[in-house]
C-alpha cells in the first residue's frame, strides 16, 4: 500500500494523491447501530402453518451443500468461514428443503463463546450464563423465502436449543434490517440494548446505548 | 377503493399470492396466520408510503399497528392526521 502511495504521488502529485487517500479511508468507515435481542425459550410461539424445512445439526458432511449454497448466493469465499466455524468448535444449524441446503445458523454456549467473533458486536460488558445461548447469522437463500418460511426456520431453531437445555437466546439484528426486525419481534425477540459499532479499516469502536428506542 | 379494500387485495393478489388465500377478514390476525410475513411487511409499508404518502417509520413498525385489516386502515388514518 505504501508503494502504492507512493507511485501515485510520483505520478498524480500530491493534491490528487491526498484526495484519494481520503476517499479510500471513508470506503473503509462503517457506521452501524445493532439491537441487542433476548428469546425468552420457556416461551416459543408455534407458526399457524408447519413449514417443510428440515432443521440438521451443521457438521462436516453438510460442507459441499454448504459450499453449493454459497455459490449460488454469490459468496463462495465463504465456504472457509463455515470449515473455520467446525474447526472452532461454533455450532450450527442447516435447514434442508427437499434435499437442498437452503440456509443456516449459527450459535454458541458459555463453553464455546470466546471462539465466536459476532459475540464482540454485542458490548464489552456482555456474558453468557449457564443456560444462555447466543445464535447469529441466520440465512436464507432468496428463492426459499416468504410465506412463513423465516419463522418457521425460527421456531424449528427455538425448540431444538430449548430442548438441549437452554432457556435464554441471545442475538442481535442491525437497526437497517427492517425485514429482520420484524421477524424477531413477532417471534417475542424483546430489544435489549443497542451497540453503536463503527470501523475504520482494521480498527473498531462500540458504544452501548441502554434503551434502543430512544 | 377504501384503505381496506386496498390492503386486502394487495394481501390476497401480492403478498401472498400462491397461498390459496382469496380473501382476507378485516380482523384475521394477520401476524399469527404468517400472512404479513417479514417480506410481507415490507411490501406493505413500500405500498402505504407510495400510495398515501406516508412515513412509515422504524418505531410505527409494530405488531400492533399491522395486526388486522383494521389496524392498518387505522393506522393510515392516524397517519394521514
Amino acid at each position: 500500500m505504501i508503494g502504492k502511495l507512493r507511485r501515485h504521488l510520483r505520478e498524480r502529485g500530491a493534491r490528487a494523491t491526498a484526495a484519494k487517500f481520503a476517499q479510500r479511508v471513508g470506503d473503509g468507515y462503517v457506521r452501524e447501530e445493532l439491537i441487542a435481542l433476548l428469546k425468552d425459550l420457556d416461551s416459543i410461539v408455534e407458526p399457524r402453518v408447519e413449514g417443510d424445512l428440515r432443521l440438521e445439526d451443521l457438521e462436516t458432511g453438510h460442507l459441499p451443500g454448504i459450499s453449493e449454497l454459497n455459490r449460488k448466493q454469490g459468496t463462495p469465499s465463504a465456504d472457509r468461514y463455515f470449515a473455520n466455524c467446525l474447526a472452532d468448535g461454533i455450532h450450527g444449524f442447516v435447514a434442508i428443503r427437499g434435499e437442498e441446503i437452503v440456509g443456516y445458523y449459527h450459535w454458541v454456549d458459555r463453553d464455546n463463546s470466546t471462539m465466536h467473533p459476532d459475540l464482540w458486536y454485542m458490548g464489552p460488558e456482555f456474558q453468557l450464563e449457564e443456560d444462555d445461548v447466543y445464535g447469529s447469522g441466520l440465512f436464507l437463500l432468496e428463492g426459499h423465502r416468504g410465506g412463513g418460511t423465516a419463522s418457521d426456520f425460527l421456531f424449528k431453531v427455538e425448540t431444538s436449543l430449548r430442548e438441549r437445555g437452554y432457556r435464554r437466546l441471545w442475538g442481535y439484528v442491525l437497526s437497517t434490517n427492517r425485514p429482520a426486525r420484524w421477524l424477531y419481534s413477532n417471534r417475542g425477540y424483546e430489544p435489549m440494548w443497542s451497540v453503536l459499532s463503527r470501523r475504520l479499516v482494521f480498527l473498531r469502536w462500540r458504544e452501548v446505548i441502554p434503551d434502543p428506542n430512544q | 377503493m377504501s384503505v381496506a379494500t386496498e390492503v386486502e387485495r394487495l394481501i390476497v393478489e401480492e403478498i401472498a399470492v400462491g397461498r390459496a388465500i382469496d380473501s382476507v377478514a378485516h380482523d384475521e390476525d394477520l401476524l399469527a396466520s404468517d400472512i404479513l410475513d417479514s417480506l410481507g411487511i415490507m411490501e406493505l409499508v413500500a405500498f402505504l408510503e407510495e400510495k398515501h404518502g406516508i412515513k412509515v417509520s422504524d418505531s410505527d413498525l409494530t405488531p400492533e399497528n399491522f395486526q388486522t385489516v383494521d389496524s392498518i386502515v387505522a393506522f393510515v388514518d392516524r397517519k394521514k392526521g
